[in-house]
């Protein structure tokens, strides 16, 4: 199942990426328009998700919405992946503050992961910023400890004592040995926080911390929707399945990518 | 006399794991107390005024300061936090004047109604599914279960409450759009009220349960003493149930304290979703209105019963798995 799985991922991923990166090409025109006489049309050539009660075109919102998603997605792997990559090495490989880095680390990691996201978000106010610096410190603990048991084992590799016993110092090991072989742990690790990221950051919208209205993200597109399921369920039934082939192409991308990359914790036979 | 030695032997590595997770679990709990505290360090600006909203008057604002000692110096505050934890006393609610902790504990058994039926679907058809997909490994079967799994991570939880309101709601009208009623009131009104949003919060549990399942018992049904069971000619239900899912189980009980995080991550959300006044939607509604208070107090009241499940699910593993407690 590695190469179909892969290649679904691929395709989703880049759908969705596309839709993001070229939204003012897919879906140009203002997404706050309101148009009172045009509101709950169902999906047509015109508007293929719809409009909503405002009369706003839904498919513009998801859109726009899916691009400002995928930005706070990208920024926290970004975030995630350099801190946690920093952390994870200095614990593995600095053995005197490993205690002290893991256990810190088990302490953001004892926190349910959107109650620690929502409390962190609710307190630094409503914006974009306060959920990227939100959802990267859910998602560093489990990158740091990927990195750190990968650093562990590595330190010890024949090719590490080799590197150590002709002189290399510990940045050169770090940099160069340690580093590069962490990478590809590293790089499917954060496809599934880049799945995850997208999936909190809607969660965060729909609880009314995410961007203030009427700009768009897939949650508070979706939350829009929750008032008319009976009179007009596209608003809330488009922009959800948009935002669920979105993450399962990433978490497909992931697992292709994993099973690619290293066969010995392929999933699937 | 050997045996004795051998048994005390034992009997004090156990206890030494277990002083060892002890020591190790408080220590966490001490930094999610302080990381609790510093939390309203975040607040830009002055917290008090941001908790009084805006429009309120000087009064309110410093009412709201000396409430919660904001007036004092930071190390001040922090004994004052600590030593209120060590009492059990979690601040008071800015919004409904009550002890945090009152509050917490008025809500806390409807979201582990929530959660124990969700856990009770996740369960069953996480392993049930996962063992499907292992005893069908390669085949249709095997796939299409592991691609729903894939799936299943993928729907966020409260869209899935959307659309099981959609259709057995609004469209087929089984059951409630939200509410709750008490288990001690009524057990089959609860249940129905708790269908659907424990359906919406188990789903991603279910599917990462059954991945995990299906890995694990794959690595069981290659074990030599599986082989070795088959070869004595044991029944395929017998060396299934007696020696594959029994020793799967030890990976399986690891995830639990996951499971339980993501339960109460989820509940946040479904419960504002399906209007059930748990402990989620407290804090919920608790954002809205800037309630720092009980912000800070379900988080540390979640994580500190994450610790304690982490703990046990640690004790459970080692007595299910008895290589940890010699390691």
């Amino acid at each position: 199942m590695g190469s179909p799985t892969l290649a679904v991922g691929v395709v989703l991923a880049a759908l969705f990426l596309g839709l993001a990166v070229f939204a003012d090409v897919v879906a140009p025109g203002s997404t706050s328009h309101i148009n009172i006489p045009g509101a709950f049309q169902a999906p047509s050539w015109t508007h293929p998700f719809g409009t909503d009660n405002f009369g706003r075109d839904i498919f513009g919102r998801v859109v726009h919405g899916a691009r400002i998603s995928l930005a706070i997605g990208l920024a926290t792997v970004v975030l995630t992946g350099l801190f946690g990559t920093i952390l994870g090495v200095v614990a593995g490989y600095v053995r005197p503050v490993d205690g002290a880095v893991m256990r810190t680390m088990d302490a953001l990691n004892a926190f349910p992961g959107v109650m620690l996201a929502i409390g962190i978000a609710a307190a630094l106010g409503p914006g974009a910023s306060s959920i990227v610096i939100a959802l990267t410190a859910v998602y560093i603990p489990g990158t740091a400890r990927l990195i750190r048991s990968s650093t562990l084992l590595l330190r010890e590799a024949e090719f590490v004592l080799a590197a150590r016993a002709i002189g290399a110092g510990p940045l050169r090991i770090i940099f160069v040995h340690i580093l590069l072989n962490v990478l590809t742990p590293l790089l499917v690790q954060l496809t599934f926080v880049f799945a995850y990221a997208i999936l909190a950051e809607s969660a965060l919208s729909f609880l009314g911390l995410g961007l203030p209205l009427p700009t768009p993200s897939l949650g508070n597109v979706i939350a829009d929707g929750r008032d008319y399921i009976r009179e007009a369920p596209w608003i809330c039934l488009c922009p959800g399945l948009t935002l669920s082939a979105a993450v399962c192409g990433l978490n497909f991308l992931g697992d292709g990518l994993r099973d690619l990359l290293d066969p010995r914790l392929k999933v699937s036979p | 006399m050997g045996c004795q030695v051998v048994a005390g032997g034992t009997g004090s590595v156990v206890t030494g794991f277990i002083l060892r997770r002890l020591a190790s679990g408080l220590v966490v709990l001490a930094i999610v107390s302080m990381g609790a505290f510093f939390l309203m360090a975040l607040i830009p600006g002055d917290p008090a005024a941001v908790m009084a909203g805006p429009g309120a008057s000087a009064d309110q604002i410093g009412a709201i300061r000396s409430q919660l000692g904001l007036d004092q110096p930071l190390l001040a505050r922090l004994w004052l936090w600590l030593t209120g934890l060590a009492h059990g006393d979690l601040g008071r609610s800015i919004t409904f004047g009550q002890p945090v902790l009152q509050l917490l504990a008025q809500r806390l058994p409807v979201t582990f109604g929530l959660s124990a039926l969700a856990m009770v679907w996740t369960l069953l058809f996480g392993i049930g599914s996962g063992a499907i997909a292992a005893l069908k490994r390669g085949t249709a079967v095997d796939h299409t279960i592991m691609t729903a799994a894939t799936i299943g991570v993928s729907i966020p939880n409260f869209w899935l409450g959307f659309l099981l309101v959609m259709v057995f709601s609004v469209d087929l009208m089984w059951l409630p759009t939200g509410g709750y009623v008490r288990f001690g009131e009524d057990p089959w009104q609860w249940f129905r009220y708790m269908l659907l949003p424990s359906v919406s919060l188990a789903l991603l549990q279910i599917a990462l349960l059954s991945r995990i399942t299906r890995g694990a018992l794959l690595d069981v049904l290659q074990q030599d003493y599986v082989r070795m069971a088959r070869a004595r000619g044991l029944s395929p239900a017998r060396i299934f149930f007696r020696y594959a899912l029994l020793n799967a189980a030890v990976p399986i009980v690891t995830v639990i304290g996951a499971i339980l995080s993501l339960m109460l991550s989820g509940a946040v959300v479904v419960e504002t979703v399906f209007s059930i006044p748990g402990i989620g939607r407290l804090m919920a509604t608790s954002i809205l209105s800037r309630d720092y208070p009980v912000i800070q107090g379900a988080l540390i009241v979640t994580a500190s019963l994450l610790i304690l499940v982490n703990l046990l699910m640690d004790l459970a593993y080692a007595w299910l798995n008895p290589r940890i407690r010699y390691a």
